[in-house]
């Protein structure tokens, strides 16, 4: 039985601005287990890169604890000792800032080895960083000494995860890390990424949109919105038998360009807009986006419950897997609810 | 677990442990090439892309150059003491080859003493700035990187007192405090411009505190100095080499200024402002004997300008760094 | 038979650059016919902006046009007037921009924005009574409260709610082509799906033509009839819809639909070997070579042409 390593229990962070306070993380529970790819997933506002900022230090929690090895990390990161910060590391979402403009490569994937006194001087660092490179497929010959303006968008990214790798770290916080490349890099990016994580043992945290990108690198799924889990199971329950509305209508928005794709995305498109994370709605918090919403969605905040072993869902409309109050052909029936005026719009042709 | 992989890594790469070694040393020595000139090359681009920058390039350099060789290709450089020569007084410029821009009230050569003037003017500049920027920045880079905390508030608001005084005031008072004397003037300019590079240093900083590789050195455990000074310093060179090179204008001007009111250097130190108060009472009909030195002022500064100004280009897209 | 509205034909555009003037845009061929949609597939850096920017003349400063024609309903883009041009404009090519908040000016109200639009995309610009006809543009791009969404400032508006807007806008009057270029780049997926559902209903029920770029294949499969496969600035293959996603040929295309993960699982593929050529010095013959699999000695001294493989199906390689 694999162990435990992240626990996150009843997690808050909220930030207070000027115009109110935005409640990026709600309360949310789950454990990340050893070598296991646990995927984050959820659209802007979902409170998915906070989780993992809070996770790495960048912010300390407002309420909730979160520990790493039965170690306390509820506190940011200067508090944190160095032990665990060699331990655990990040990958950006933005290549171009995480790495320094005014530095070569070098001094990029070598400034963790410094400040953990790994290596023992300039020349022993440039034989750790070569092999670095090496690993995430650079030529070091080429890219060693270069600065990140030369280098193209998936080179930096190569770079960063060089970087994050570079003291041997057991947990790895990846937010989005291909969100800003081209699809054909992004296929070779994950695939380093997949093939680093089994031959170094590593667990992720793996924060993205990109359903497709999910399916095929986490394990374990949990999808959130405004702060909170809404779905949490093992990856493929999740995309072949999802229960939570949200996760349908998320799977049903995604660009498919397969027939097979086509069949598992279920007939359920969103409606209207992601409210702010200022002016949370009452009760469930999707219930103004909801196909399926009661009166009970509008006043009582549905539990995260556990319908199927391993299978976590918050919709009062789901009891278990054959159990749910909703029907999704009836609302493909219905008509679209915000019928536009094409009219207001044809106008003769010259 | 994972040491065992380590372990193992280290096992494969250690067969070709001297392979690598050398392959490191190639590397090594290719390192001075690539990255550098390609950035110098970007950079030079950028700042030839206008003309006059060039033009204030060249002005510049000549202004060093006359300021440190200066004293050995003047003609005459026992004029720029005490020296008098009354009967070649106030000979007039473009009449004598001997004495190409005239002489003065006491028939010493305004060529050379011009030239001469280059030296105090340039070392004014120089002296501040060295005492100013390094002194400025670091203090506006621990209140930016420190944002918000009382050691900003601190910082920034003793910054804040010394600008909210007008600069030529305080020299004034300072100096007219002490003795006239060049080093009490450069003193006293000094003591009111740090903050403008506390300033400068810490709008930048504190831009960049949130970028993500700051983040990222500190999540991994970098200390805190370190992060200041290796990672978010290089990263404002653009902007601060900017107004160092204007700054240098304005320095020049200030302590000209500080001269022509007597606060600074005494005659007969062939300063460029002293000799404009020295040649003020002769404006009307020895006209060149201010003229000259006032000239040479207006080239410094219009050179340091045109510099400045093409250093901004220079550096505009690439945010600063090297 | 469809008469052609847009013809680009062998368009060669460049920039100049701190290293010499790039060679981008090269021997680029696409046309667009009355009343037919058509897609336009490329990665970052292949061209398809410079392209849809050559259409309108909006091109940057530094662009150098060095050969080619652009005709738009019989008439060469490129020789036209200013005069021209701004007719151009106003009345016969709109564009959906990629970035709606760049495109709206954060200082003036969206009534003030549309008011604008409405003046110079009008023959009846003046006379219009702004509000009535903004609202009615509002409905019609599925804008949920109009009246606010009128009185409010780019920045109180979310990110959907703005590309709307500038739906709205090209939709101010009757184009005849529409560009969108890469319309929901920067929104979420659930809003991004409403977003293009909206434009792929305007499409059906207006007659006007439209090209919608995108990087993403998944993305245009239901809103196009063609699609252009663009690399190293120069189409790859060109196909009806269906026969690009049925049988792709060239070696781009088919690599670009095997990187794209898949719902269905299946991990990740090698992706594509390389990256997108330096324009200062692109490889010579088929840019495509230095990440081609297949390749043989033609292909890297000769450009391909375009050859018909099945009907209506194209595809520049010399492997076919």
């Amino acid at each position: 039985m694999a162990k435990n390593l992240i626990k996150v229990k009843n997690l808050k962070r909220y930030f207070e601005m000027d115009a109110g306070t935005v409640k990026a993380i709600d309360d949310i529970t789950f454990t990340i287990k050893e070598n296991e790819v646990f995927g984050l997933v959820g659209e802007s506002g979902s409170g998915k890169s906070t989780t993992g900022k809070v996770l790495m230090g960048i912010h300390p929690p407002t309420e909730g604890e979160i520990s790493f090895r039965e170690n306390d990390i509820s506190t940011p990161s200067a508090e944190r000792s160095k032990a665990i910060k060699r331990d655990m590391n990040m990958v950006f979402q933005d290549p171009g800032g995480s790495l320094n403009p005014t530095k070569t490569v070098l001094d990029i994937v070598g400034l963790p080895l410094r400040i953990h006194d790994m290596v023992d001087g300039k020349k022993e660092m440039a034989k750790e960083v070569y092999q670095l490179l090496r690993t995430v497929d650079l030529d070091p010959e080429r890219f060693m000494y270069r600065r990140p303006s030369d280098l193209g968008q998936g080179e930096k990214q190569a770079v960063a995860i060089a970087r994050a790798i570079a003291t041997d770290p057991s947990f790895i916080v990846l937010d989005e890390p291909t969100s800003a490349l081209d699809v054909s890099i992004q296929a070779k990016i994950m695939n380093i990424l997949i093939d680093l994580q089994d031959e170094y043992n590593m667990t992720y945290l793996f924060i993205t949109h990109d359903l497709g990108l999910m399916r095929n690198i986490a394990d374990r799924v949990a999808i959130m919105y405004l702060g909170k889990f809404f779905e949490v199971a093992d990856s493929h329950v999740f995309f072949e038998t999802p229960l939570h509305p949200y996760t349908k209508v998320l799977l049903g928005s995604f660009p498919t360009t397969t027939k097979e794709e086509e069949k598992l995305k279920p007939n359920l498109k969103a409606r209207g807009e992601i409210p702010s994370a200022m002016d949370l709605p009452s009760g469930c918090r999707f219930h103004t986006r909801c196909p399926f919403k009661e009166e009970q969605c509008l006043e009582k905040e549905p539990d995260l419950v556990e319908v199927q072993k391993d299978h976590f869902v918050a919709c009062h409309l789901v009891h278990g897997v054959d159990d749910v109050d909703y029907d999704v052909e009836e609302v493909e029936q219905k008509e679209r609810e915000f019928e536009y005026d094409i009219e207001g719009i044809k106008m003769k042709a010259e | 677990m994972a040491e065992e992989h380590n372990t193992e890594d280290k096992e494969r790469f250690e067969e070709d442990d001297e392979k690598l070694e050398e392959k490191v040393e190639e590397i090594f020595e290719e390192r001075e090439e690539s990255p550098w000139k390609d950035a110098l090359k970007r950079r030079w681009y950028r700042f030839s892309r206008n003309p006059l920058s060039l033009v204030g390039l060249a002005i510049t350099i000549i202004s060093i150059f006359l300021a440190v060789f200066g004293e050995y290709i003047v003609p005459y450089p026992e004029h720029g003491g005490y020296f008098h020569n009354y009967p070649d007084r106030f000979i007039e410029p473009f009449t004598n080859w001997s004495y190409p821009l005239g002489t003065d009230n006491y028939g010493r050569d305004v060529l050379t003493r011009t030239i001469l003037g280059f030296r105090y003017s340039i070392r004014m500049a120089f002296v501040v700035l060295s005492l100013v920027v390094p002194s400025g920045v670091v203090v506006g880079l621990v209140a930016g990187y420190h944002k918000d905390t009382w050691i900003d508030t601190l910082l920034m608001r003793i910054s804040d007192i010394f600008i909210a005084v007008p600069p030529l005031v305080l020299a004034l008072s300072i100096t007219a405090m002490l003795e006239p004397e060049p080093f009490y003037a450069m003193m006293a300019i000094s003591l009111m411009w740090w903050p403008w590079y506390a300033r400068i240093a810490y709008n930048n900083v504190s831009s960049l505190v949130n970028e993500e590789f700051v983040r990222s050195a500190e999540i991994m455990g970098d200390s805190k100095i370190h992060i200041m000074f290796s990672e978010i310093l290089p990263n404002c060179t653009g902007p601060i080499l900017t107004k160092m090179t204007l700054d240098a204008g304005w320095v020049i001007i200030i302590g000209a200024s500080l001269s022509f009111v007597g606060l600074g250097a005494q005659p007969p130190t062939p300063d460029l402002g002293t000799m404009v108060a020295s040649g003020s009472d002769y404006l009307a009909h020895q006209w060149w004997v201010s003229i000259f030195p006032a000239m040479a002022i207006s080239f410094i500064i219009l050179g340091f300008n045109l510099l400045g100004d093409g250093i901004q280009d220079a550096f505009e897209e690439s945010g600063g760094g090297s | 038979m469809s008469e052609k509205l847009l013809e680009i034909k062998d368009l060669n555009v460049g920039y100049k650059t701190y290293r010499g003037v790039t060679s981008v845009l090269y021997d680029l061929n696409l046309e667009v016919k009355r009343n037919e949609t058509i897609g336009v597939i490329g990665e970052s850096g292949c061209g398809k902006t410079t392209t849809m920017k050559t259409i309108n003349q909006i091109l940057a400063d530094n662009a150098v046009i060095k050969s080619g024609e652009v005709n738009f309903r019989g008439k060469d883009v490129l020789k036209m007037k200013k005069k021209d041009l701004v007719k151009l404009r106003r009345r016969y090519v709109s564009m959906i921009p990629q970035d709606p908040t760049a495109s709206l000016n954060p200082l003036f109200k969206v009534k003030t924005q549309m008011k604008d639009i409405l003046k110079y995309s009008r023959e009846d610009g003046e006379e219009l009574d702004f509000k009535e006809e903004t609202i009615k543009l509002f409905n019609s791009v599925a804008l949920a409260d109009p009246e606010r969404v009128y009185d409010s400032y780019p920045f109180q508006l979310s990110g959907g709610m703005r590309q709307r807007v500038c739906i709205a806008m090209s939709l101010a009057a009757p184009k005849d082509l529409l560009i969108a270029d890469e319309p929901t780049t920067n929104l979420d997926v659930t809003i991004q799906d409403q977003v293009l559902r909206l434009i792929g209903d305007i499409l059906d029920e207006m007659n006007f033509s439209a090209i919608l770029v995108s990087q993403a294949l998944g993305l245009v499969r239901k809103f196009v009839d063609r699609i252009y496969v663009v690399y190293g600035g120069t189409v790859v293959e060109v196909a009806d819809t269906q026969k690009i996603f049925d049988n792709p040929i060239h070696p781009y295309t088919r690599g670009l639909l095997e990187s794209t993960p898949k719902l269905t699982g299946g991990g990740f593929s090698e992706g594509i070997a390389g990256q997108t050529p330096d324009y200062i010095d692109p490889p010579p013959g088929c840019r495509f070579n230095p990440r081609c699999q297949h390749y043989s000695k033609d292909c890297k001294t000769e450009k391909p042409e375009m050859v018909e493989v099945e009907k209506d199906h194209y595809v520049a390689c010399w492997r076919q």
